[in-house]
């Protein structure tokens, strides 16, 4: 258990620090806010903005622990995982990206997807389109992986 | 690549778990080592080595040799 104490350790830091900081950093983004130091708006968003990227480090932070904890094996299945299924979710990403770029069948393609959308919600269902497709891949290619190498 | 793991875990009566402990590795790592499906590293070969009391090509042998 004590070799799993640095994960420990960066996932508490992370997520406690975050709690810590949203608690503190929303009362400074209110206080500026209301003195006019800021637009509320403007503050909301830097304080989003460096509470995602604060969280995003230290889940970093916490995947270079783990990686450092597992042994060889886990870390190769992690590496096939991320090469093997991330490029393949890319792949698919790739695909929307092609047809939504240009085209005559970008209109049907819109008339089936519907509109109304503003750019903002294009630019959010863009991210998660490219990140859900890798994530699935991992997930497949590292279950795999395993599985490939448990059978006897 | 070709092992001989499982047959001396089982000389001396250790299970996976008993050997993974030892070669600070998980159980799911002995398995895949004693099933061929996964080549360890040189570090990871000589502390399997070094665990066995065996040099490595004792314990590893080449396909293509």
């Amino acid at each position: 258990m004590r070799k799993w104490r640095p994960v420990i350790k960066a996932i508490a830091t992370t997520f406690g620090g975050g709690l810590v900081f949203a608690l503190v950093g929303g009362i400074a983004m209110g206080y500026a806010a209301r003195a006019g130091w800021i637009g509320s708006e403007m503050g909301e968003m830097i304080f989003t903005a460096v509470f995602a990227a604060t969280i995003m480090a230290g889940s970093l932070w916490v995947g270079a622990e783990w990686m450092r904890v597992i042994d060889e094996a886990a870390r190769e299945a992690h590496k096939a995982a991320w090469y093997w299924g991330g490029t393949a979710g890319m792949c698919v990403s790739g695909v929307g990206l092609i047809l939504s770029s240009a085209g005559p069948w970008r209109e049907v393609i819109a008339r089936e997807i519907g509109s109304g959308g503003s750019p903002i919600d294009y630019m959010s269902a863009g991210a998660a389109l490219m990140i859900a497709p890798m994530l699935i891949g991992y997930t497949v290619v590292w279950a795999w992986w395993w599985l490939a190498r448990m059978r006897g | 690549m070709n092992n001989r793991l499982k047959v001396m875990r089982a000389e001396r009566d250790w299970s996976q778990a008993q050997l993974a402990e030892q070669l600070g590795v998980s159980r799911q790592t002995v398995n895949a080592l004693e099933t061929g499906r996964y080549d360890p590293s040189l570090p990871l070969a000589f502390k399997i080595a070094r665990v066995f009391g065996q040099p490595i090509e004792s314990i590893f042998s080449d396909d293509n040799a």
